[in-house]
């Protein structure tokens, strides 16, 4: 059964088991947030999603929205005199600890701050979400990232994010879900450079395309894919880049090139 | 509001100061998640300021940014203050981080620590402003320390860091999350499925849905190290020895405290088993033995002997210990007496009527010709024993199992978990009832003679009496009953030790440091208590460990550093069960599987399945992480 649920003044109806967050992007009401990722469960740390929220069975309370589920009747503001200024607060504490970052600079703009109230000496961008990890372990499987500390404090579990060579297959889903870029990739040549805080990390080789020649991919990427897809599949794929394989496989679909089609080479 | 001496705590203290101490020391202020205490009005309070915020710093896990970059920005803040580098807008930022934090961190270290600096920014505001870019102003002269707990580690008896293994199990790291426990608590497997949990009843999740299911996360990380089976110990051959009497929980836990220390350590055990009670008073359905023998295994890879069927006062005295060259005993016999029922027929001598001790020490040492057999069994008596007798009894073959207990089911001092599952398998419970006479004929049990009660008057338990109903006599027909009242009365075991003081009741006496009226000699665990929690007893054993360790290398034992800090938490509310906890619920525990029970009550097996990984990751994340930080002060030259 649909929930009906109020934030910012409006009425919303809500999915069940959706959250605050996502039921508010919705109807059009941007929370701003870092560290949540669609394709996991919130992570809940870099605390810029929080809302006011009360309700039936719900004290009055702040909390972070993107695991607040939406509940019948939940009262919720997004941009209260009260959240606004705990946000901005964050949000410079979020600057005083990291190095540019383009989405963090739009967020600053828009709460109307600038740059350089506090200072940590950090020297990097990365806000220790802990995404990159997360995509490494739970969905590609490699587990070669993971967050540690420094010191001999016993209490601190994240202070950096560390990769482990030996496991990285160089596929790139850090980079991609790192909201931040303080993991990059760099394709130079036939070599790809995975950059940890704006420090080369990991350098593997690429492949070349069997069309086009264009290096394209890792090979122990290749062999990750290639171990979770079955026998049919693996026997239709072919070392292509992403371009010549459109080409491909959008042709054999026409009909211009017989379905086992391995290209020209060079 | 100027006065230097002052207390503002928002619970469980009044508005007067009285002066703490610790130790021998007197204290110049104490500092907390619920407030401060100044008594000497001497101490700074920006210099007590900046020692907190670092100290919270250094306790933040960093995984929030309010609290990892929050606490960084206001020591930094408190730190320029106290170089005359403070600035009067810093007041400003100071109560937007701390109002933040309070308010968006993710974890209770956050959201309770920087409270106080709320209070004192308002209260000295006028000191802070005349501060601003004052150098001159003197600082120093005291030591500040701090001590972090949290209100589950305060109701540990062994103090495990619980919230440090939740996390570690939250992140996928199950391997550091069992180093952190089998620091303190060699045995986890074991404790992980029997404990009486106390730190699961000052659970503050408790107080939004359901409490965390503390002690099956500890049986987790247990259960995924199968192959932990402990570290060789390199041990000095010629090095001071230590004899351990009793291979139960408490002399186990001693033998590991003591031989990762390299001490040779030799255990002396009565029976044929490891264990103790842990082996002889617990089934195997709640506690499978070759989880108990696997962790023991462990410890004796340290390089601790165990001897079997060797009993002190029976077979060896403390003085043949002295002459074999043993520098410190250790005693942690356990209470394998029982309570008579005192009523008629007990002392007939039918078969069929046994003490539930005996019962279950039988059936766990395999004495199966001990065990008394029939169709239909009683249990006198509510706690953990008599639950466990009834359950065991299906798996013996009867076919009926009666609980008589004297008070109603809320008054049992059985765990609320094991009686449900009891009735699940088909106990059958009679609340209000008490025995009054055991029937026999031709030297066998035939029934137990019941008698109605009623709840009177609280007694000194605060528990009401039961009192009988005349004429209330009922016969329930039986060919065996256990007796499993409790295991007080005298400790027949404890004779003949010469030197060592025993009560009236017969328990070992022992000083603060946990030795007897015999130098050298340390004694924990049931003989000291009398019948307690498991876990009560493995904090003797690490205590006593760590005792005899300072007691060989000096000379002397004397209260530790962690024993006063504990008496100086006792003094404040670590956990307020009427708190208002402001976090959303509705996420209640994670389903414990176990077997069905017309399944499970007719074998051994283990009647509780582990989490899965995925189960014990989600259940972990349920944990608020409510860590405390207690700061206090010293004047260096009182």
């Amino acid at each position: 059964m649909n929930v009906r649920l109020t934030i910012d003044g409006g009425k919303i109806v809500a999915e069940p088991g959706m959250t605050v967050l996502d039921a508010a992007g919705r109807s059009g009401i941007r929370i701003p947030t870092l560290c949540f990722h669609k394709a996991f469960s919130p992570n809940r740390v870099c605390r810029l999603c929080i809302v006011e929220a009360e309700g039936p069975g719900l004290d009055h309370m702040v909390t972070t929205s993107c695991n607040l589920k939406a509940m019948e009747g939940m009262v919720v503001e997004t941009a209260s005199p009260r959240i606004v200024a705990m946000r901005k607060t964050i949000l410079e504490l979020l600057l005083s600890g990291t190095e540019f970052s383009h989405p963090l600079d739009e967020l600053a703009k828009a709460a109307g701050i600038c740059r350089g109230k506090f200072s940590t000496g950090r020297t990097d961008n990365c806000i220790l979400c802990g995404l990159c990890v997360r995509v490494c372990t739970e969905s590609i499987g490699a587990a070669a990232l993971r967050i540690e500390t420094t010191g001999e404090n016993r209490y601190r579990v994240a202070e950096k994010i560390r990769l482990l060579q030996e496991r990285c297959i160089g596929c790139g889903a850090c980079a991609a879900v790192c909201p931040v870029a303080a993991i990059r990739l760099e394709d130079v040549v036939s070599k790809r450079n995975i950059l940890v805080y704006g420090k080369i990390a990991n350098t593997l080789d690429m492949v070349p395309c069997s069309m086009c020649g264009t290096p394209y991919a890792t090979q122990s990427f290749i062999d990750s894919v290639k171990g979770r897809i079955d026998c049919e599949l693996k026997k239709g794929m072919k070392k292509l880049c992403p371009e010549c394989s459109r080409i491909v496989y959008a042709g054999a679909l026409a009909g211009e090139f017989p379905p086992d089609f391995s290209g020209p080479g060079r | 509001m100027d006065e230097k001496v002052f207390c503002y705590w928002y619970k469980g203290l009044s508005e007067t100061v009285v002066p703490l101490t610790y130790g021998e020391k007197k204290l110049a202020a104490v500092i907390g998640w619920d407030g401060i205490q100044v008594f000497d009005p001497g101490l700074d309070i920006v210099d007590l300021c900046y020692e907190y915020a670092r100290a919270v710093e250094e306790s933040s896990c960093g995984q929030c940014v309010p609290c990892r970059t929050g606490t960084r920005v206001l020591a930094d803040i408190f730190r320029r203050f106290r170089v005359g580098g403070g600035r009067p807008d810093d007041l400003y930022d100071i109560s937007s981080i701390a109002m933040t934090m309070a308010d968006a961190s993710m974890c209770e270290i956050g959201k309770s620590s920087p409270r106080v600096f709320l209070y004192l920014i308002e209260r000295f505001k006028n000191m802070f402003m005349a501060r601003a870019g004052d150098s001159s102003a003197a600082h120093g002269g005291y030591t500040y320390k701090s001590i972090i707990t949290a209100p589950c580690i305060q109701a540990c008896p062994i103090h495990l860091d619980i919230p440090k293994y939740i996390e570690e199990i939250k992140i996928g790291r199950f391997r550091e999350s069992l180093d952190e426990i089998r620091q303190r608590l060699p045995p986890p497997g074991v404790v992980g499925r029997v404990c009486v949990r106390p730190c699961e009843s000052n659970c503050r999740r408790g107080l939004v849905d359901e409490s965390i299911q503390i002690k099956h996360l500890k049986r987790f990380v247990a259960d995924q190290s199968g192959g932990n089976s402990g570290k060789n110990i390199q041990f000095d051959p010629q090095g001071p020895k230590v004899a351990i009497v009793g291979a139960g929980p408490s002399g186990l836990t001693c033998a590991h405290v003591l031989a990762v220390r390299g001490y040779r350590v030799t255990v002396f055990e009565m029976l044929s088993e490891p264990g103790g009670m842990a082996a002889v008073g617990i089934p195997d359905y709640r506690l499978p033995r070759d989880v108990l023998r696997h962790e023991i295994k462990a410890i004796e890879n340290e390089g601790v002997e165990i001897i079997y069927g060797k009993a002190l006062g029976a077979h060896f005295t403390l003085d043949d210990l002295e002459e074999q060259g043993f520098t410190a005993v250790f005693i942690g016999m356990g209470c394998h007496c029982h309570k008579k029922m005192d009523i008629e027929g007990e002392d007939a001598g039918y078969y069929g009527y046994v003490p539930g001790v005996y019962f279950l020490r039988n059936i766990n040492l395999g004495l199966m010709d001990e065990v008394p057999r029939g169709k239909k069994l009683v249990v006198v008596g509510g706690g953990n024993v008599a639950i466990d007798c009834a359950r065991i009894a299906f798996r013996l073959g009867f076919d009926e199992a009666h609980l008589v207990y004297r008070r109603s089911r809320k008054e049992m001092p059985a765990d609320a978990v094991e009686i449900d599952d009891a009735e699940a398998e088909g106990v059958k419970f009679y609340f209000l009832t008490a025995p009054k006479r055991i029937i026999g004929e031709e030297g066998r049990v035939t029934g137990l003679e019941c008698l109605s009660m009623e709840l009177g008057e609280p007694d000194a338990s605060g528990r009401r009496r039961p009192v009988a109903v005349k004429g209330s006599e009922f016969i329930i027909d039986s060919d065996v009953v256990v007796a499993a009242i409790g295991q007080e009365g005298d400790f027949s075991c404890v004779c003949n030790l010469p030197g060592v003081k025993t009560s009236e009741r017969g328990a070992v006496v022992v000083d603060e440091n946990l030795m007897t009226t015999r130098r050298g000699v340390f004694a924990g665990g049931d003989c000291i208590t009398g019948p307690d929690a498991l876990i009560r007893a493995c904090a003797h054993g690490r205590l006593a460990g760590l005792k005899i360790d300072r007691f060989i290398e000096t000379g002397n034992v004397e209260v530790f550093e962690e024993e006063m800090d504990q008496k100086l938490l006792n003094s404040f509310l670590v956990f307020d069960a009427s708190e208002k906890v402001k976090v959303p619920g509705g996420s209640g525990r994670i389903p414990v599987r176990h077997e069905p029970s017309l399944i499970r009550k007719t074998d051994f097996r283990e009647v509780d399945e582990g989490f899965t990984p995925e189960e014990a990751v989600a259940e972990a994340e349920r944990c608020l992480r409510c860590y405390r930080v207690l700061m206090y002060a010293y004047a260096e030259h009182p």
